[in-house]
């Protein structure tokens, strides 16, 4: 028996995915330990995408470090520079206008809508539904167009600053965003019901990467990972920020913990978040039209923290001042950083290496964005993008 | 709340500050474990120019209980508390990693987010001048 093992042990093998990979928009690594086409163990290597923010912050003064923050990351700029001047904002002891804190929940809101459907593309996108990645990221640029209205950006926002927020809502765009929610709100029907229902998607997603409530608890698992294995936390509903425990919504948890969960709780939050900006944007004109709460920008000796629910889950931000215009540390811990080394060993162990970008998908990694290559030449100055019949002409010349 | 975490130097809102002396240290852990489940937020190190100063963050209920612990500069050393939260693990590599705190007991202490071959080197650190100009 014990040379069986043996024997056995010697058939398998280390696969090394990544840090470039094409499963992956970012850079990590993944060593893939297999036994034939049965993962026994993974170890997660993060770190590619390192930028060293945190020490950065400590040079930059109070209003480049929104900034800073809003760079972290290209999907969730938003929350990280709602996080960072809330965090900023304790420290000072100082409240933000009413009217501020609605176009701060709208902006959030319509990031989050918008990450959903970036993330239920890329999970169509893992199973080899392309129309689905298609129509999903169609109906994004709904989002993305209201979050352009109401900023004049797609990505880095700039919405927030200390005390307040920078822009104003015009009031004669909100007929059209609550006519755009509603279309929205009627895709994502159309999504529930593939996601649930389809059999491919069925078969590829029910029972695969299981997270028991037990360990998401143990291990700190946060957000929609979270609530898919039935653990019900939410930082909207458990230590409520901006106006969320002045408007109505429910927190979406299911019990099964699997991807078909983990997907399925990502769309039915889409309805939520869609209620929760309707609502806004029905209340926004009962307010005074004061965007900023007047304050120095110089922080006295004190410390203050921020716990926001971003779209990946918990955020934390936390800040030491010392009297001057720039902090003294500024701690960030973002939620990834806690899904991703602690689920990804125990999800993936069991399951078959063809389901790995699946189950990997689910978790909705987030590290730094790079996804894009332009080569400019230097002599000429002309640019060009790179597509696939470039690569694949460079892969036949190298393969000569 | 003061007999479970140690002494409540700041409240704010829902945010609470501790301060706890290395002798309560595990005591007042054991506590949180007990209230939380095992589930911790996050492990925030800084150089206090005398000391090092670790901040542990926990999520009880409807209030953010942060446990600061001071330690020697010289000898920065605690202990470990990834057997009571296992995802703390990470955390303290992070904060080791960036401080050169050691804690006692973490066998998994090495580089996450850094090259190893940048160890002994401490980022966080304030003596640490690399590119600061």
């Amino acid at each position: 028996m014990a040379k069986d093992n043996e024997r056995r042990e010697k058939l398998c093998y280390t696969l090394p995915l990544g840090p470039q990979h094409p499963m992956y928009v970012e850079a990590e690594n993944l060593m893939v330990r297999v036994d034939g086409e049965t993962i026994t163990g993974v170890e997660v290597n993060i770190g590619y995408m390192h930028r060293g923010i945190e020490e950065l912050m400590q040079r930059k003064n109070y209003l480049q470090g929104i900034f800073l923050a809003e760079r972290i990351c290209g999907i969730c700029s938003g929350i990280h520079s709602v996080t960072y001047c809330e965090a900023v904002e304790n420290a000072l002891g100082i409240e933000i206008p009413e009217r501020a804190k609605y176009i701060r929940t709208i902006t959030l809101e319509l990031e989050r809508l918008h990450s959903h459907f970036l993330f239920l593309g890329v999970m169509a996108y893992e199973l080899g539904l392309d129309t689905g990645f298609m129509y999903t990221w169609r109906d994004r640029e709904h989002v993305m167009d209201m979050l352009e209205t109401l900023s004049g950006n797609r990505v880095n926002y700039g919405i927030p600053t200390i005390g307040g927020v920078r822009r104003d809502l015009p009031a004669g765009e909100i007929p059209g965003m609550l006519k755009r929610l509603e279309h929205l709100r009627k895709r994502a029907e159309h999504y529930v019901i593939l996601f649930s229902s389809d059999a491919l998607v069925r078969k590829r997603t029910l029972g695969k990467g299981n997270l028991p409530k037990g360990k998401a608890n143990s291990h700190s698992i946060v957000g929609p990972v979270a609530r898919a294995s039935g653990v019900n936390t939410d930082i909207r509903r458990d230590l409520p920020y901006l106006l969320y425990d002045e408007l109505e919504w429910n927190v979406v948890t299911m019990k099964e913990g699997d991807v078909q969960a983990r997907v399925m709780v990502k769309a039915y939050e889409i309805f939520e978040s869609i209620s929760i900006l309707k609502q806004c944007l029905n209340r926004i004109s009962r307010t005074t039209p004061e965007l900023k709460t007047k304050t120095s920008l110089f922080v006295k000796e004190n410390e203050g923290m921020s716990i926001t629910e971003a779209p990946r889950g918990e955020l934390v931000y936390y800040l030491v001042s010392n009297g001057t215009d720039r902090p003294e540390r500024m701690r960030i811990r973002t939620p990834t950083f806690t899904n991703v080394p602690s689920a990804l060993p125990i999800i993936l162990k069991g399951e078959q290496l063809a389901d790995l970008p699946v189950i990997v998908g689910s978790v909705d990694p987030c590290f730094s964005c790079c996804d894009r290559v332009t080569i400019v030449d230097e002599r000429t100055g002309e640019s060009r993008g790179v597509d696939e019949a470039f690569l694949r002409k460079l892969g036949e010349e190298n393969g000569d | 709340m003061t007999k479970l975490y140690g002494e409540i130097y700041r409240k704010q809102g829902r945010f609470v500050y501790a301060r706890v002396g290395r002798k309560q240290f595990m005591r007042v852990m054991e506590n949180a474990r007990k209230k939380t489940g095992g589930r911790i937020s996050s492990i925030s190190g800084r150089d206090a120019g005398k000391s090092m100063e670790i901040l542990y963050t926990f999520i009880t209920g409807e209030h953010v209980v942060n446990i600061k612990v001071e330690v020697d500069r010289r000898k920065p050393v605690i202990e470990s508390v990834s057997k009571l939260f296992p995802a703390a693990s990470l955390y303290e590599r992070e904060t080791y990693e960036m401080l050169g705190v050691l804690f006692e007991g973490n066998e998994e202490l090495e580089n996450i987010l850094l090259d190893s071959k940048l160890s002994p080197r401490f980022p966080l650190r304030k003596e640490d001048k690399h590119g600061k100009g």
